[in-house]
């Protein structure tokens, strides 16, 4: 009978056995160098963190009102991001005398504090304010951060959004989006007559400045990156132009000479340049404007209406919005112009693409089914998601940190429009603070 | 009408006496079941019984085995050969092999799973066969080669002696340790001594406690690795370390993250006492790319 197994594939079966028996020694001896047992951790809950902020301390008899006033900013700021659960005051057990001196932990343990937040504000003999303030690890019983900032008394409340950034990022591990402005289109009057005036105010809705006088139309405001520069879209008498602003000295001027309409501004990432819509007869191209040696650009070239032009945050690339292909949509091209890429295709229309300050989202204004929806997709077109749909959203900008969006919404009852934000998750939606009607919201860069 | 009474009636009574005495002379009990011996062990037991560790030493033919097998259980086969090997039409050495793989496996997985293939063919080989020729250790080569040698030189007697062998083994069985003798197998870390439910426990309830920080993102390939050591009691000795994880400026917080889970959840009762010795000292990677769908 015919044998199966020749010796000869018998040796090979032994010597296969005794290399994996070597190869099995090796490994566990790599092992036993680590010695430790490993185990992964690939789960958890994003819940709010519980975070402590008793009231900041006064340095000096006249500073308990600042002292609220900050406490309260930060508080506000920490809870209307979605990220931290202030915990009520009146559970606290322990009442902080000194930011000099360590917590009493377990006081803080038992109302399940897991953050902590000790401050004092002082006015100085030169009439500076003082602000200070230690953010302490409960659980672990450790400081994990600790600053203090010196101002005019009168910038208080910027002292607060800075402390909050603070502690955002600290705890987050992102940056903070509290230290920036809002500038917007403030709406007053009856709906057939409105006055609308450039208006800007901090991200909370305080500090309220109106920039123009009513006595025109004006759209789209959006930041330069050194937050002292506005450029916007106005008509008054004649054609719609393009303006830049400055916001410290009031100071204006159109931006270019050019014979048609010049509409949807926006800057380079670097300050430098204003992209924006050209009319040409019927139709849009888009151009860019050095701003210093006023040099114009021409970037697309097109029988079709080409506008709402956007850089990304590397300045490498430029989404807009086109109606090329029948119907508004979004394209994607080299900041300096040549073939442009649709990345919009679902149903419906597709309008004013922002992208984010991160570089990971594109987001746009969606119109389907008699909806307005605000939704972000990534720059290939992937991952599309609708984040709030309603009768009329419009007009998304990021906040700094590309973690929360800004829009504008008008409800089927409602007289006028108001500013609302959402996170890109789409939890989270707020109403954001304003004297009347708003629309057409921009996101400021940090301002520290 | 009549006749048809009666004959119903004699009939019927003719059917119930024979039922009464075919009945009676069957004997009301059940055949005598064997009573299986079971041992119930719980899920650590099982998973060190199915544990293999990667330095185990090469099994050795030569060597005896302490543990005893069910040697009875090449029996069948080598019944089964000789059939095999009377038909005389069959020669090619695919319809040799077909029979010897579909006997052989059977009787030696059911009695013992992890163990039985290393010692049974050895025995075989040692106590039935003459043969100066050595053979080789091991389990896969034996059994072709066996029902070709072994078939005609089978004897029952030798297996009864075998039969003996059994006694040990039994003993084995019933000992404390499980698997005294490592025998080669997948290197799955602790699990020899911590079982797979007091990690899946520890693992479900950090999870529990874990709030990651919402600065991470999918697309940065995020981890941090804590060291924790741990007193007999599940609490933890000391602040967890971290030792390992990706550079960021995110990281501090993640770490920090990781540590706030395991101080906040802290004790971990679901880890015995007797394997102290296997988490008192543990590493934690802590990844939410998972989490982020990443």
């Amino acid at each position: 009978m015919p044998r199966l197994y020749t010796p000869s594939s018998q040796m090979t079966r032994r010597r296969a056995l005794a290399l994996g028996a070597a190869a099995g020694a090796l490994t566990v001896s790599t092992r036993h160098a680590g010695a430790v047992v490993r185990l992964d951790v690939t789960q958890g809950n994003f819940q709010p963190l519980p975070i402590a902020i008793p009231t900041f301390l006064p340095g000096g008899d006249g500073d308990a009102d600042t002292a609220m006033g900050v406490t309260q900013i930060i508080t506000a700021n920490l809870k209307g991001s979605g990220l931290f659960l202030p915990i009520d005051p009146a559970a606290f057990v322990e009442n902080i005398a000194s930011v000099d001196k360590v917590p009493n932990f377990p006081d803080w343990r038992t109302i399940n504090a897991q953050a902590l937040v000790t401050g004092r504000v002082t006015r100085q003999s030169d009439g500076r304010l003082k602000a200070e303030f230690r953010l302490w690890d409960v659980l672990a019983g450790q400081q994990l951060a600790g600053q203090q900032y010196f101002t005019t008394p009168d910038n208080w409340r910027r002292i607060a959004h800075i402390i909050s950034d603070a502690i955002y990022e600290r705890l987050t591990g992102e940056q903070g989006y509290f230290d920036t402005r809002i500038v917007f289109v403030d709406e007053t009057g009856p709906k057939n007559r409105r006055i609308k005036r450039l208006t800007i105010m901090d991200q909370d809705g305080a500090n309220v400045r109106y920039l123009t006088r009513g006595d025109e139309l004006v759209l789209t405001p959006r930041f330069s990156p050194s937050t002292q520069e506005i450029t916007y879209m106005a008509y008054g008498q004649g054609d719609p132009r393009v303006y830049l602003l400055n916001i410290e000295t009031g100071q204006r001027e159109v931006v270019g000479n050019f014979p048609g309409m010049s509409f949807a501004p926006r800057f380079s990432p670097d300050g430098q340049s204003v992209i924006m819509s050209l009319q040409e007869g019927s139709n849009a191209n888009l151009f860019v404007m050095d701003l210093r040696s006023k040099a114009t650009t021409r970037l697309t070239n097109t029988q079709a209406i080409d506008t709402a032009p956007c850089y990304s945050a590397d300045g490498k690339q430029i989404c807009f919005e086109s109606d090329r292909g029948g119907q508004p949509q979004i394209y994607v091209m080299a900041a300096n112009g040549g073939p442009a890429q649709r990345i919009s295709f679902g149903e419906g229309i597709y309008s004013t693409p922002v992208w984010s300050p991160r570089g990971d989202y594109i987001a746009f204004t969606k119109q389907y089914a008699n909806k307005f929806a605000i939704g972000v997709m990534k720059p290939d077109g992937s991952g599309e998601r609708i984040l709030t749909e309603g009768f009329h959203n419009e007009g998304p900008t990021f906040a700094p940190n590309g973690r929360v969006i800004m829009y504008f919404s008008d409800d089927v009852g409602s007289p006028g429009p108001r500013l609302f934000t959402i996170d890109i998750a789409g939890r989270n939606q707020q109403r954001v603070p304003t004297p009347s009607f708003a629309s057409d919201p921009a996101w400021s860069p940090l301002l520290s | 009408m009549r006749p048809g009474l009666t004959i119903s009636c004699i009939g019927h009574a003719a059917a119930l006496a024979l039922g009464l005495v075919a009945i009676s002379a069957q004997p009301s009990q059940a055949p005598p079941v064997q009573s299986l011996p079971v041992q119930f062990i719980s899920d650590k037991d099982f998973s060190q019984l199915t544990q293999g560790v990667k330095n185990a030493p090469k099994p050795k033919a030569d060597t005896p085995k302490p543990l005893a097998d069910k040697i009875d259980a090449p029996k069948p086969v080598d019944q089964l050969a000789p059939k095999v090997a009377d038909k005389p039409e069959i020669k090619t050495e695919t319809a040799a092999a077909k029979p010897q793989p579909k006997s052989e496996p059977k009787p030696a997985d059911k009695p013992d799973k992890p163990k039985t293939p290393d010692y049974k063919p050895d025995q075989i080989a040692q106590l039935l066969k003459k043969d100066a020729a050595k053979q080789p250790p091991k389990p896969q080569e034996k059994p072709q080669d066996k029902p070709q040698r072994d078939a005609p030189k089978f004897d029952a007697n030798q297996v009864a002696a075998l039969l003996d062998h059994r006694e040990p083994r039994r003993q084995m069985a019933a000992a404390e340790a499980l698997n005294d003798q490592p025998n080669l197998g997948a290197a799955a870390g602790a699990a020899a001594q911590l079982s797979q439910s007091e990690i899946d426990a520890l693992r479900a309830r950090i999870s529990q406690c874990w709030n990651p920080p919402a600065g991470v993102e999918a697309t940065s390939k995020l981890y941090v690795v804590l060291r924790v050591q741990f007193k007999p009691d599940g609490s933890l000795a000391r602040d967890p370390v971290p030792v390992e994880g990706t550079p960021s400026a995110l990281g501090p917080a993640l770490a920090e993250s990781g540590k706030r889970a395991l101080l906040l959840c802290q004790p971990f009762t679901m880890l015995k006492p007797e394997h102290y010795e296997q988490w008192k000292d543990l590493e934690l990677k802590f990844d939410p790319q998972e989490l982020l769908g990443g």
